[in-house]
Formats: C-alpha cells, structure tokens, sequence
C-alpha cells in the first residue's frame, strides 16, 4: 500500500511538471541503474581478482606461471610468495649487504639452487619471518628440510634492535594463512597495475640470478671519491657505551630469531658471515664511542653460533685489502659485486672461517688493531680532521 | 574502520544496510537500536580503547545533562525552554548557577579529556621548551574522532542550558547523536537538535525509496572517489614537496601549495560526503560542511563555505559569548584573531596548526573589515563581479589559501619556513641569472610524481610515453583535473541530486566505485641502500 501511495504521489507529481521535466523523470530507473551498477561492479571486481589470482605476481598461491615476464622488485612483498612457491635448494638471506650476490655464481660454482631473500636493513625479526615460511614450506612431515644450505648475512648493528622489531611494516597479508585479508592483494590497483598489466605492454622480465642487485650502480660507481664525497662523519660521542650495552638484545635476538632455525635443522648447513664494511664504518664506530660494545657483539654472535655443529661461521671484516680500498664501494658499507663473489670464493675456501670462540677473540683483537690504525691513517691522510 | 576499507565496503556496510532496512520493514522499532549496535561496531574496530573511553564521556555527560534538565524541570524560569520562562522570542532565559556549574563542569571535563589525551605532549613539550629543557613524549593513546566528540558534547551541554534541545532529553537519541557512525570520525559537527527530530522519526524515514536510497549511493561513491583518486593525486606532490624542501623550485612550491589544498579540501570534503550518502541511504541527513569553498573570492566567503559546522560551532559557542561584534571593532578583531588560533589548536596539538590559524585569523581580519564597509548584498563566489575580477578573485583567493596551508601540513614551523625559503632562494637565483623562466623549472623527479599508473597506461596506448612533453602532459591532467574540478564542477551533492538515475550512469558509478576500492591497499617500494 505505502508503495501505491508513492507511485500515486509520483504520478500526480509527475502530471504538474513542465514537460521536459517529466521527459526527465520518465527516464530514470533506479531499478536498472541499481542493476547495472551491481552486474557491473561484480564483473569488474572478479575481472581484477581473477587477473591478479591468475598471474599472481607476488606468488602467494602459486609458482610462476612459464612464460609471463614477472617483475620481481619488492622484497616486501614477493619474497614469502618465492620462499613458498618457487622451487630452490638454498637461500641467501640478510640485508642489502647481500644483494651484490649473483645466483648464477652458486649455481656454477657450488651447483646450488640459491634464491636471494634478502630484505633491506633487515632487523633478526625480518630475518626469522621469512626464514619461517621457507622452512614450513620446505619440510615435511617430520620437519625434515629439503633446503640444504642457508647463506646468511649477519649485520651486528641489527641485533641490538628489540627482537619483535621489523625494518618497515611488512603487508601481514603476504606473510599470514589468512585467505579473508587477501582481498589486499586480490583488488589491488599497484599489483594489478605495476605488476600484471604493465609486464605485458612493456616486458622487462627480471632475472632471477640478479634479483635485487644494485644494477643501478656502475663501475664508475664504486670509487674512493665517490664514496669519500658522500660520506659524512657520525657524531664524536664523549661517553664511552659500556661493553655490554647491546648484548641483552642481541642475546635475544640470536636465541628467538636466529637460532632456533639452526637447532630444528640439522641437516640444513648454516654458512653464516659477517660482511667486510670498508673503514669509514670502523671510523664512525670509533668516532661513536662504542668499539669495545660492537666487538662484543661479535664475539656473543660467534658464541651462539659455534655451538652448533651446522654452522660454518666467516668473519670477512679480517679482510683488510678488502675494507681499507675505497675503491670496493659505493658507499661507506655497500661493496662491489666483484668483491660479493671474491667472498663466496672465500666461503668455498674456507678462508675467514672461525672454528672457535678462542679464534673469534684473535679475530676480534685483529678488528680492534685494524680499526685503530685505519682511523689512525685516515685522520693522517686528511688534514682537516674530519674525521 | 574507515569508509575506505575493505571491512567497511564489503562488510560492514552491507550488513548494516541490510539489517537497517529489514527492521524497517519488520520490526521499526529496533532501528534505533540496531544504529547504535552498529555505530559502536564501527567506534570498536577503528579502537576499543577509544570506545571505551567515549563510555565513560558519554555516561558522565549524560548524567550532567539530565541534572541540568532536571534543574530546569523543577526550577521553571531558571533556564529551560523559552515557553516554559515566558520569554519572548530572542530572548534568552536566565540560567540558574546550578546549571551554569553544571555546564562549566562538563565543558571543563570534555575539555581535560581532550587536553589530555590530544595535547598533553604538545603542552608539557611546550613548556619543557620554554624551560630549556628536553622533553620526552608519553605514548599516549589518541582516540579517535575525540575532538569531534568533545564539541559535540559541549555543544549539547550549552545548548541544553539555553533551553534549546527542542524535545526530552532521551538515553538512545543521545547515545546515537554521540555515536552516529557517518560522523563519529571527521564530523560534521551536527547539532543534536538537528538529528534529534530525525530520529524521531526514524520508523518513517528508514522507509527510503530506490531513488533516494541510489542518490545516496551515489553521494558516497563520488565522496570515495575524492577522497581515494583525487586526494591521493594531490596527496603525491604534497609529499614530494615536503621531502625535497632544500631543492624544491618556486614552481614546484607554488604547485605544492595548491596540491596542498587540493589534498585537504578532498580528503576532508569527500569524507563528509560519504558520511552523508550513507545518512541518505539510511533516510537521515547530516548539515553540510562544504560548499564549494575553493570557488569563493575571498577569504571571508571561504570560511563561510569550508567546513561550516566548525564555524558554526565557534561562532555560536566560542565567538558570541565573548561579545561577537556587539563591542567594538577592536575587540571583534580580537575575538575572531582567538576562534582562529583556537581552530588551528583544535586541528592537531602542533605550533604549525596554531600558525595556520593565525595566519588565516591575521588575513581574514582586514578583509571582514573591508568588506563590511564595502557593504553589498554577501557574495562567497564573486558572482555580482565581473568575469575577469571573479577568476582573479578566486584563483588570487586559492592561492593565499594554499599558501596558509604550508604550515598544516608541515612537521614543524621551521619546516614551514624551510618551505618559503626555498622558494624564494629558487625565485631569486632565476631573476639574478637574468633567466625569469627558471621559475617555472621543474624537477624530473617532481614531474614522475603526476605519472600515474592510469596515465602510464593512457600515454602508452596514445604512443605518447617517449616524447619529451609526456611528464608535463602528465601534470597538465592531474592537476586539470584537480583545479577543473575544484573551480568548474558542480557539487558531488547537487550531481548526486539531479544526476540521472539511468543504467549508463550504474555503469559508470561501479567503474568509479571499483577503481577506489583497489586503491585501498598499496604496495609499499622502498630505496634500496639503506642499511
């Protein structure tokens, strides 16, 4: 009835109108326009989910589809879809540190699968994240892994971070079992813009064997005067930070990150290293006041790691030719990939390799002496004592 | 929860829709109810905590209001409705010193809650600074949507002193008016009389038809579309800007500004049309908050036309109990100088906000004055000049505005002046190199900020992306788009109104309407070399 009452109003309405107006009103159909909406709303929306699921660019539900030139560009994103889905026998894990590393190298040298997971800055938390998905994709039923050896990266200044801390906010999405929060993923105008459409109107495959390397970065680019030009000298600190200051955290972060993925794999090698950052590093340790405090580091790492009979430990900060020629980088860290494949030579080798704690603490002796008479040599060669 | 999520599209929304417009139909008397429900589901997914704290407010406000009513009740003449005191009409009633303590009470509360959850680190920092001393900021939690809370609370609270409710005084009317979900986040400050009535007559009003219940769709739509596309554009020069502030060019700055205002204006106007498509779709109505204040010509006419309910609020509330103009030109200036700076404090506990409201107090000041003696019939959007003194008007008008807007956006004042002086040191370099042209200098990097991915797309299938015009064309459309829209478009509400309701139309609303809900999530790129 309250429906007659409004189409009689409607009418009566109508009827009083000037003509175009009622021309008008005879037009509209909120029913169909309703319609139209929803049919088309719907045939979009599963238009762009089912792209995305099909392609899955980010490879959370599958491996990659043959022949579709996937972009693989964001760590955050893709690197559980890899972990989970693409088919490997290694990893190389850390931060930015690693991304030098090229996987054709493992492959034809070690004859290793590798896939670089690496995330930028990674704190132990990121490192633990994903070390989670490739080992609960990777083991069956009994927890045996098919993932023979892990390369891992360890940047001591990371450690000292809260062990639930992440570089940046990761899309929970990518990294959980919950198939509710994947509408993130499934109507997502960057994925389906940047990494569905776009490989197809402009292919540029990346290559997995330099997946994240700094292929920005030209020789030119490694240079002592690039890199002097660019560096900028930390603070001085007047207070020395006790020896002990990080060592909670890192204890922490070692014990509930690290090596619980050691001790539940021990068929997994665990080819750990600490990278050679050049002098500038030392020389900003120094001018921080905190040595003693990062040693240490050093030393309570390697104490948590040589327990382990499947862990080889290599500490390439000894590398002296390495870290005092400038010319290895393009920044105060950052080296070249001529020296990321040296190392991997040197962890083939042996060369670096601690075996003890007792040859850690010669190792570390070594570091102090280094960084000492490098900072000596640098504040020599650079009158203005900047540094 | 916000209207741009997921939750709220494809969940919330849905079922609040449905279970609203079924007890309609089946049990009318539980809508208020189920608004309530849902209101406070919406108030708990975007916090608990703030929930809970809003409990509290809400259960000490009420109860002074119903001592406040009750006074009133048992004490005719001394306050209370104009009918009941006899009063003629303009004439306030007295109000007895038991309702004025009442009153001062829960200002003063409503006001300690906001001070303290929103400002204390601002005032203690504040202070710490005057001091010479360092301060370490507390992690205090900001509920949401509190400032809005707490001028709504005050408003009913003044407003039930002065006799003016207009009715009872009704536990779930207040709860709802406090709740309501359309507004709980960024307004409109509504009056409670103004949703009162309607909720009166909610049995009646839920009863919307197709029509009005697809206008209101619509609303909402178009609302998401400015908030997720349009202030998302301008949202990426913004950010540009302010990270390349040492480099940044008096171009860049100049279009920095604009998208300054560009981003505000849409993510807040399109907010407060959402809010109002679902009252529509809900057969309620909220006041409006925007009428196309990037139109007007002058600064007076933009205050009156950009979000109205704040002004409202401060005039009614802050600026005639101090005497308004009825004192003399000087304290006028006054007055309006204080409900300027106190509306940049109530933005956001930073110096920047209380810098925006000054400047705009400083600058509105002269123009209320000139204007005034100018006298003439008020005109917000010049349409009694000229053609060539209307766009001067409003395009000079946007420009200062967007200006004002530097320091709101900014993270400090020295930011702010970091920002200026940018510009000016690029502008000075220009006219000493004999080269004024340089003004117009843009970074490629500022130019890649308009290349969206839909532009991407659209140069690469008109064979345009490799020509050297192709980033300028790119900012040609954005920002066309951004400014036409802005200057020439017809309000989202009056195309929402008069729009036709035809299949073509469905249509096109559902490509909008998609396009906003995959931009709901982003994929996050980060620089590389960091440690």
């Amino acid at each position: 009835m309250m429906r007659e009452q409004r189409e009689k109003n409607n009418t009566e309405k109508t009827a009083s109108m000037p003509a175009q107006a009622k021309k008008r009103a005879g037009t509209d159909n909120p029913r169909r326009a309703a319609a139209a909406f929803f049919i088309t709303a719907f045939l979009l929306l599963g238009a762009a989910a089912g792209a995305v699921f099909v392609v899955d660019p980010f490879f959370h539900y599958h491996a990659p589809l043959d022949g579709f030139p996937y972009v693989i560009d964001n760590q955050l994103a893709q690197n559980p879809g890899m972990a989970a889905h693409m088919e490997y026998d290694s990893v190389l894990l850390g931060s930015s540190m690693t991304f030098n590393y090229d996987m054709s190298w493992f492959r034809e040298e070690l004859g290793l699968h590798t896939l670089k997971l690496s995330y930028s800055g990674a704190y132990p938390r990121d490192i633990y994240n994903i070390s989670k998905i490739i080992f609960d994709s990777k083991s069956d039923a009994d927890g045996v892994s098919s993932v023979k050896r892990v390369f891992l990266g360890i940047d001591v200044f990371s450690y000292m971070a809260d062990t639930e801390d992440i570089k940046f906010p990761i899309p929970e999405y990518l990294y959980d079992d919950n198939p509710l929060n994947d509408v993130n993923y499934l109507l997502n105008k960057d994925v389906l813009f940047q990494y569905v459409a776009r490989p197809l109107f402009d292919p540029e495959p990346t290559l997995l064997d330099q997946v994240y390397t700094m292929s920005w970065l030209t020789e030119e680019d490694y240079s002592e005067e690039k890199v002097l030009a660019g560096y900028v000298p930390s603070e001085r600190a007047a207070e020395e930070t006790p020896p002990d200051a990080y060592l909670a955290n890192t204890a922490a972060n070692m014990e509930k990150n690290i090596c619980p993925f050691i001790a539940a794999h021990p068929e997994t090698q665990f080819t750990v290293f600490f990278p050679p950052y050049s002098i500038l590093f030392w020389n900003d340790v120094l001018l921080e006041n905190h040595l003693e405090a990062t040693l240490a580091e050093y030393r309570l790492i390697a104490e948590k790691l040589l327990v382990y009979d499947n862990v080889e430990l290599f500490c390439f900060p000894l590398e002296t030719e390495i870290t005092t020629g400038l010319d290895h980088y393009a920044d105060y860290t950052h080296h070249s990939p001529e020296v990321a494949h040296l190392l991997l030579r040197y962890m083939e080798t042996g060369r670096d390799r601690i075996d003890s704690v007792e040859e850690m603490d010669a190792a570390i002796d070594a570091l102090r002496e280094m960084a000492l008479e490098e900072r000596r040599s640098l504040r020599e060669a650079n009158s203005e004592n900047r540094y | 929860m916000s209207f741009n999520s997921y939750l709220f599209v494809f969940v919330f929304f849905p079922l609040c829709m449905a279970g609203y417009h079924i007890l309609s139909r089946v049990y009318p008397r539980a809508l208020k109810l189920w608004l309530i429900a849902a209101s406070a589901v919406f108030g708990a997914c975007g916090s608990l905590p703030s929930l809970g704290l809003f409990a509290v407010t809400m259960a000490v406000n009420y109860g002074l209001l119903r001592l406040i009513l009750r006074r009133q009740k048992t004490c005719p003449g001394e306050g209370g409705s104009r009918e009941e005191a006899g009063a003629s009409a303009g004439e306030r009633p007295e109000i007895s010193r038991a309702v004025r303590w009442a009153v001062f009470t829960g200002v003063l509360f409503n006001l300690a809650v906001l001070g303290g959850f929103k400002y204390f680190n601002f005032f203690a920092g504040t202070v710490y600074s005057l001091l010479g001393r360092d301060y370490i900021a507390r992690h205090i939690l900001l509920p949401l949507g509190i400032s809005y809370m707490t001028f709504q609370q005050i408003s009913l609270l003044v407003d039930a002193s002065r006799g003016e409710l207009g009715g009872e005084l009704r536990a779930d009317d207040y709860v709802l008016y406090t709740l309501y979900f359309p507004k709980l986040l960024s307004g409109p400050i509504a009056g409670f009389g103004e949703l009162r009535a309607q909720f009166g007559e909610l049995a009646e009003r839920s009863r919307v038809d197709g029509e009005t219940f697809c206008r209101g769709a619509a609303l909402f739509i178009m609302g998401l579309a400015k908030k997720c596309i349009f202030a998302a554009w301008a949202q990426n020069a913004v950010n540009y800007v302010y990270a390349n502030i040492p480099a940044l060019t008096f171009g860049e700055g100049v279009i920095g500004m604009l998208c300054i205002s560009f981003t505000v204006y849409y993510d807040f106007s399109g907010y407060c049309d959402m809010g109002q498509g679902i009252s529509r779709m809900l057969g309620l109505s909220l006041p409006v908050n925007f009428r196309s204040p990037l139109k007007t010509w002058n600064i007076v006419g933009y205050w009156r036309n950009w979000h109205i309910t704040l002004t409202r609020f401060m005039t009614k509330y802050v600026y005639i109990p101090l005497g308004g103009n009825r004192r003399g030109r000087g304290r006028m200036c006054l007055n309006l100088l204080l409900i300027y700076l106190l509306s940049g404090l109530w933005h956001g506990a930073n110096m920047t906000f209380v810098l925006w409201g000054l400047l705009n107090g400083l600058l509105y000041i002269p123009v209320k004055l000139w204007l005034d003696r100018r006298g003439g019939a008020r005109d917000d959007f010049g349409r009694l000049l000229s053609p060539v003194k209307r766009a001067a008007g409003r395009i000079g008008n946007l420009l200062i505005n967007s200006a004002i807007f530097v320091p709101f956006m900014a993270s400090s004042v020295g930011e702010t002046g970091a920002y200026f002086r940018a510009m000016g040191t690029s502008a000075a370099a220009a006219f000493a190199a004999g080269r004024p042209a340089e003004l117009l200098a843009l970074h490629p990097a500022f130019l890649e900020v308009f290349r969206t991915d839909e532009l991407w797309y659209a140069l690469k299938a008109a064979r345009l992306a490799s020509y050297a015009f192709a980033p300028y064309l790119c900012l040609a459309v954005i920002f066309g788009l951004l400014a036409g829209t802005a200057f020439f478009a017809k309000e989202a509400r009056a195309i929402a109104e008069k729009g036709r309701l035809r299949a073509r139309n469905g249509v096109l609303l559902a490509g909008l309407f998609v396009w906003c809900v995959c931009t709901f999530s982003q994929v996050m790129t980060f620089i590389y070399t960091n440690f």
